[in-house]
């Protein structure tokens, strides 16, 4: 389960969808990982 | 383990415990058990510990033990006050049949926003990525989400919130 909370989709651990390894490149996985504010992580 | 004329008490209320899979009780929590850690054939109610003997699937009116197949059963089909329920071989009679009655109903939304989580009910989005170039993440087979380009009417970058069990699904 995710909840959309100020751009970051989050789950019930608090971890957060992310672009795996932040960068902005076609096919890149989508990750969760633990939130650190970055861009990768908002949508 | 036996059956009896409903009477509203919490020693005839059952519900389902994701976190351990089993089947608990509301009287005090305890788990669907085969005695004797699965060796008889009689159920009672036990300290949970998710062996295979409390697993249990419901699957077309039968609660199925999830590794020897056997049934929830009531002994001898008979149909009396305080007749055991045991575990036995299926065999599709009336005495292994059960329905699922809820205690409560649940009204389930099909439109608006759910203010718990965030999302529009059943209301397909796309998940754009704030990077730069806006990428949008896809599904990639039955498993893999991936950062694509955002391409017109790809039901692959679409997802929605389905209120019923508050997951986000792929379109």
């Amino acid at each position: 389960m995710f909840r959309n909370q100020d751009g970051f989709i989050v789950n019930e651990k608090g971890k957060v969808v992310a672009v795996d390894g932040g960068l902005d490149n076609e096919n890149r996985n989508i990750i969760v990982e633990q939130k650190n504010g970055r861009v990768s992580q908002r949508w | 383990m036996v059956i009896k004329t409903s009477n509203g008490r919490n020693t005839q209320k059952w519900y389902f415990h994701q976190q351990t899979l089993t089947i608990r009780t509301r009287l005090n929590n305890q788990s669907f058990d085969i005695k004797n850690a699965g060796k008889t054939n009689d159920m009672q109610i036990w300290s949970t510990n998710s062996q295979w003997f409390q697993i249990f699937k419901y699957q077309n009116e039968h609660f199925v033990n999830w590794q020897n197949g056997k049934c929830l059963d009531v002994s001898g089909g008979k149909d009396v006050e305080g007749q055991a329920v045991i575990v036995h071989q299926r065999h599709n009679g009336a005495n292994q049949r059960w329905k699922v009655v809820y205690v409560d109903t649940v009204k389930t939304e099909t439109k608006g926003l759910n203010e718990e989580f965030g999302f529009h009910i059943n209301r397909p989005f796309y998940l754009v990525s704030e990077l730069p170039m806006n990428r949008v993440a896809e599904s990639i087979g039955a498993n893999n989400i991936t950062l694509k380009r955002w391409r017109k009417n790809v039901l692959a970058q679409q997802f929605y919130f389905d209120e019923k069990s508050k997951t986000i699904r792929s379109n």
